[in-house]
């Protein structure tokens, strides 16, 4: 797996020009736009009023521009959640999951009667203790599993991430459920505590101290992968388990601590958002935080100090998804639909031979006598693939 | 009705599509392509079959041709990334999965269908009765109550297992699959081949949608697959892309639910935990007797 997404150039530091980026960049762009305006034809709406809506919700005021900030910070969690275990060469697929876990023991320990009458600051350290440690635990099975059996992690999570889903439902439904605060609304618990509740850093917003402790970790976790023996051996063990064996590295600890590390911060992404957003834990939990957490970091190649960049991009299309729904009554889920397809066009990674053909009968600047023949089917072995980046 | 002819009658209902979905993703798996889209194929699949029900006047038929084959176009486009533009499989099935989810919920709740959160149809699949077999304990819960797709799913299955071990095309799919490099030395035309199995295991998660939405419910609603197409692939991963194997897990997980299912009623086990046993059988399946023999990491390497 590992060896794959190094041949197809996912984890390495690609040395490509500005330009290419860039290009790259407006390709992605403009092949989005086209497939969501076509997605929003088909729903029966005006692309151009969507994207209107969509810009006005997310950044059209401050407000707009705050909650895009707060919208970002669990998936901050969830990216850098999937950004931590991939270095260690591990998939974790149920960061979903996780979070959902994370986000109940932070309801249920932010309002049940042994935590609730501690004073803030102690109480609140527990609720993302709590929050961090049931992220943890569910992250544990998929990875022993694959350390005992063999068993693919990335199944296993993502499996897993059903089953919490259910859980969560049973939990909140029958055990914990507390009378909603607005008739019609999702069941819930009881709502944290005030000792419990996050402090605000813009009054009145979703935007927590949560947003400042997502951008430290990723920093923590730059500065560990980058700057510590620790972390370049996790790297290392990412790159090529046996090998890093070889040199004496315990690569199963190392795997198993970077999967429940993953766990914990999801986790903690579930916090940010019972402090953030919903104040208790709710079902159905209607969000893919978890899972668009993966997309963020991958849109970044999991480099942990883009991840807070990916984040507010993905999160200000959330906001601007709900901004749409509520100013104008359109479906919010056309937020989730484009992100999944900017992550389609940005994991494409080379242009098919007959493409690159036209582009040089075009008479673009691009050297055709470098490439390789083009077999006569048209497609490259991941041989002919990796030779042509070299080339690059 | 006895308890098992209950069982098995319900057992087919939960089992017949996460079975299409799966021996669909055998033909990936046996071109070594880790194809965690089922579940993409499945949704859309589910999504057009009822909406296309819908506008083209009510005849079934032709909805399970619309979701057979929306299933099959999202999994050539999935190839086309994948064998032509280089793409990670993993991370496009996860894409494709979520753009999926996107698609179907965003299509669900805008325009005219605004407000609902699903589609209700008012008829579904035909199912066949046979009051004759009304009395016979266990054959009545093989055949009544049962549409046609289920026992098409039967033949499909022998046809999927004949087709990979006895043709020429199973097995340029194996010969892909070993050895990209030596398949194409002895001229198997390796991306067509691909491409082949991406379309097969769209068309046949896309019948599956289609049976999850028209057979039973007649309805669809945002998320329906809720994971069916996950189940479907790890009873893949569990058989090793054996035909026999791929099948028998993929009934014993739909067999699973429908067991808790039986056993449930009555009980003050809540439903939740029902909905929980696949995944629980999956795991512990995939942990207890192991994913096959090849796993995806030989391959990579």
């Amino acid at each position: 797996m590992t060896l794959r997404l190094a041949r197809s150039g996912l984890l390495r530091a690609r040395r490509s020009p500005l330009g290419t980026g860039l290009a790259r960049f407006a390709g992605v762009t403009l092949a989005s736009a086209v497939v969501g305006s076509v997605i929003v034809l088909l729903g029966g709406g005006s692309p151009v009023g969507v994207a209107d809506g969509l810009i006005q919700g997310s950044v059209g005021n401050t407000s707009a521009l705050v909650s895009s900030l707060g919208q970002a910070t669990p998936l901050v969690f969830a990216a850098l959640s999937f950004a931590v275990a991939f270095h260690a060469g591990v998939f974790n697929a149920g960061g979903q999951g996780q979070f959902l876990m994370g986000a109940f023991a932070t309801a249920v320990v932010g309002f049940e009667p042994p935590f609730a009458g501690l004073s803030a600051p102690v109480h609140l350290l527990l609720v993302l203790v709590a929050g961090a440690l049931a992220g943890a635990v569910w992250s544990a099975p998929a990875i022993l599993l694959k350390m005992w059996r063999g068993t693919d992690e990335i199944l296993t999570s993502l499996m897993l991430s059903y089953i919490a889903v259910n859980l969560n439902d049973w939990l909140v439904l029958d055990k914990f459920r507390a009378a909603a605060i607005q008739p019609g609304t999702n069941a819930q618990t009881t709502v944290l505590s005030p000792s419990a509740s996050f402090p605000l850093l813009v009054q009145g917003s979703s935007l927590t101290f949560m947003a400042i402790i997502a951008v430290v970790a990723c920093i923590a976790a730059m500065i560990y992968y980058r700057f510590s023996t620790a972390g370049f051996e996790t790297r290392l063990v990412g790159a090529n388990p046996r090998f890093a064996v070889a040199s004496g590295i315990f690569s199963t600890r190392k795997m198993i601590m970077a999967m429940l590390a993953s766990g914990a911060i999801a986790g903690l992404g579930g916090s940010a958002v019972v402090g953030g957003f919903f104040h208790a834990d709710i079902t159905p939990f209607n969000t893919s935080v978890g899972f668009n957490g993966i997309l963020a970091s991958l849109l970044v190649n999991n480099v942990p100090l883009l991840i807070p960049f990916a984040s507010v991009f993905f999160g200000a299309l959330q906001q601007g998804g709900l901004g749409l729904q509520i100013l104008s009554g359109q479906s919010q889920y056309i937020a989730d639909t484009l992100t999944a397809v900017i992550i389609i066009f940005a994991a494409l990674r080379r242009q098919p031979h007959r493409l690159q053909a036209v582009w040089s009968r075009l008479g673009s600047r691009r050297p055709g006598g470098l490439e390789p023949p083009a077999s006569p089917r048209g497609d490259a072995s991941p041989d002919t693939a990796a030779a042509e980046e070299v080339q690059a | 009705m006895n308890v098992l002819t209950q069982l098995i009658a319900s057992g087919l209902t939960l089992g017949t599509p996460i079975v299409l979905a799966a021996l669909g993703g055998m033909f990936s798996y046996n071109a070594r392509v880790f194809n965690i889209a089922l579940e993409a194929f499945m949704l859309v699949g589910a999504y057009f079959s009822v909406t296309m029900t819908q506008s083209l006047g009510g005849s079934v038929w032709l909805g399970v041709l619309a979701g057979v084959l929306a299933g099959g176009l999202l999994a050539l486009i999935m190839g086309i990334g994948v064998l032509s533009w280089g793409a990670d499989e993993v991370i496009l099935g996860i894409a494709f999965n979520l753009f999926a989810l996107g698609l179907t919920s965003y299509l669900l709740t805008s325009g005219s269908n605004s407000g609902r959160g699903f589609i209700q149809l008012g008829h579904g699949l035909p199912q066949v009765e046979l009051a004759s077999l009304q009395h016979v304990p266990i054959l009545s819960g093989l055949i009544n109550g049962h549409d046609p797709i289920v026992f098409a799913s039967w033949l499909l299955a022998a046809l999927a297992a004949w087709i990979i071990y006895r043709t020429r095309f199973g097995l340029r799919v194996k010969a892909s699959g070993e050895s990209e490099l030596g398949a194409r030395a002895v001229g198997v035309a390796v991306w067509r081949t691909k491409m082949w199995t991406f379309l097969l295991s769209g068309l046949l998660s896309g019948l599956g949608g289609a049976e999850l939405a028209l057979g039973s419910v007649h309805l669809f609603s945002q998320d329906i697959t809720a994971g069916a197409g996950i189940i479907a692939f790890a009873a893949v991963v569990f058989g090793g892309g054996r035909p026999g194997r791929v099948i028998l897990g993929a009934l014993l997980f739909g067999f699973a639910e429908a067991g808790a299912g039986v056993a449930q009623v009555g009980s003050t086990v809540p439903p939740d935990f029902v909905l929980m046993v696949p995944y629980v059988a999956a795991i512990v399946a995939l942990a207890v007797l192991g994913g096959g023999r090849r796993s995806r990491r030989q391959g990579a390497a």
